[in-house]
């Protein structure tokens, strides 16, 4: 696909960069040298810096390991699609993970100071005036990862090769941050930190109207802005102290409950009763009609990933 | 050879404000007469599902 490059530049290891990506244009991360190298990625609404990528919306939505048209997720009360993948040559990210740190390479490896994501992106967006404060947990773009079977995450070698790239489409106007993830004494990047190459290009119309349905993640009346806020200044004080004109303004409450009498056919008795013995449901009458009820409402009518499990382990990880 | 099953009976359903939106909306957009029949199709829509699946919570 042709598209115009605005911008390129090499980010070494050790280094991030903060890029002005506006709505509609495409961010690549290249692998160059020998490729295997991990990017981590983090991204701010360029006109509002307290709506940022949230990793946890995005593994919701997506799973452990989003990839080609999966999107980033701003973080509550925000929540909207930030960006959207265009496209990934490797198909191995993570977003479970969080960023290195200082404090890691210290308490793991007795090393400091020591390369990490976290420094690396405040130093990057130091640029703009960001804190350290404002890092927050980032995607990481051809780290290899994966859970056992007692529920621990893993990191396996680094699959990208030289050539491997991925695509971002902003699909609003973003500060982009990606860096060289900073841990060469973990397998993230197969123990050998590598420059990595950015581009900057136009996209297309074909590039935005691929997620044309976008429209309808953010036409929900719960995704926030600061002027919905009880409280709207971003505070300058440190020091935390109470309200005292605070009165509690909680959604939905008080919740009532109310018993509700169900009278079932012998039929409708025989599936509560199969459903009682085999002991998941509850362990009452009540507690195994509400699961059912839910549990039917999920599997037919739940937007999104459904929640109940299916398999909890991926073969490949026994 | 006959099958013997239960006799019907008569279940108590705790459900919060929230929970009795869902219900209520499912009766109304599937056309159902109330909370119910709704609550019954759940029952043995769950049931053929947890059968059939090996569904697990």
């Amino acid at each position: 696909m042709n598209r115009k490059l605005l911008y390129e530049t090499t980010i070494n290891p050790g280094e991030g960069k903060a890029i002005e990506l506006l709505e509609g244009q495409v961010l690549r991360i290249e692998q160059i040298a020998d490729g295997g190298q991990c990017a981590d990625f983090n991204c701010f609404n360029l006109h509002d810096y307290k709506e940022y990528f949230h990793t946890g919306r995005t593994r919701h939505m997506h799973g452990l390991h989003p990839s080609t048209d999966d999107f980033l997720w701003s973080a509550p009360p925000r929540e909207r699609p930030m960006a959207a993948i265009l496209a990934d040559t490797v198909g191995t990210n993570d977003i479970l993970y969080p960023r290195c740190s200082a404090f890691l390479f210290e308490y793991q490896y007795g090393l400091s100071p020591h390369t990490n994501c976290h420094d690396i992106q405040a130093e990057a967006q130091r640029e703009y005036g960001l804190t350290p404060d404002d890092v927050h947990d980032s995607f990481n773009f051809f780290m290899n990862t994966g859970v056992d079977v007692e529920g621990r995450p893993y990191i396996a070698e680094n699959r990208a090769r030289k050539g491997d790239y991925v695509e971002i489409l902003a699909l609003m106007d973003l500060l982009a941050v990606p860096n060289v993830c900073g841990a060469d004494v973990m397998a993230t990047s197969s123990f050998e930190l590598k420059p990595l190459r950015l581009a900057v290009y136009a996209g297309t119309d074909a590039d935005f109207t691929r997620y044309h349905h976008r429209r309808e993640l953010l036409s929900f009346t719960n995704q926030r802005n600061p002027e919905e806020f009880r409280v709207r200044a971003i505070r300058v004080e440190r020091e935390l102290s109470r309200d005292p004109d605070y009165v509690p303004a909680f959604t939905n409450v008080p919740l009532r409950t109310e018993d509700l009498e169900v009278h079932l056919s012998p039929i409708e008795t025989a599936a509560l009763d199969y459903l009682k013995a085999t002991g998941q449901f509850g362990d009452t009458d009540g507690e195994v009609l509400r699961y059912a009820f839910h549990g039917w409402w999920i599997h037919h009518f739940m937007n999104g990933p459904k929640h109940f499990d299916r398999e909890s382990v991926d073969e490949e990880d026994l | 050879m006959t099958t013997e099953q239960p006799a019907g009976r008569t279940v108590v359903v705790r459900l919060n404000q929230q929970q009795l939106e869902l219900v209520d909306r499912t009766a109304s957009d599937l056309g159902y007469a109330g909370r119910d029949e709704v609550l019954k199709k759940a029952l043995l829509g769950f049931d053929a599902l947890v059968a059939s699946e090996g569904h697990e919570s």
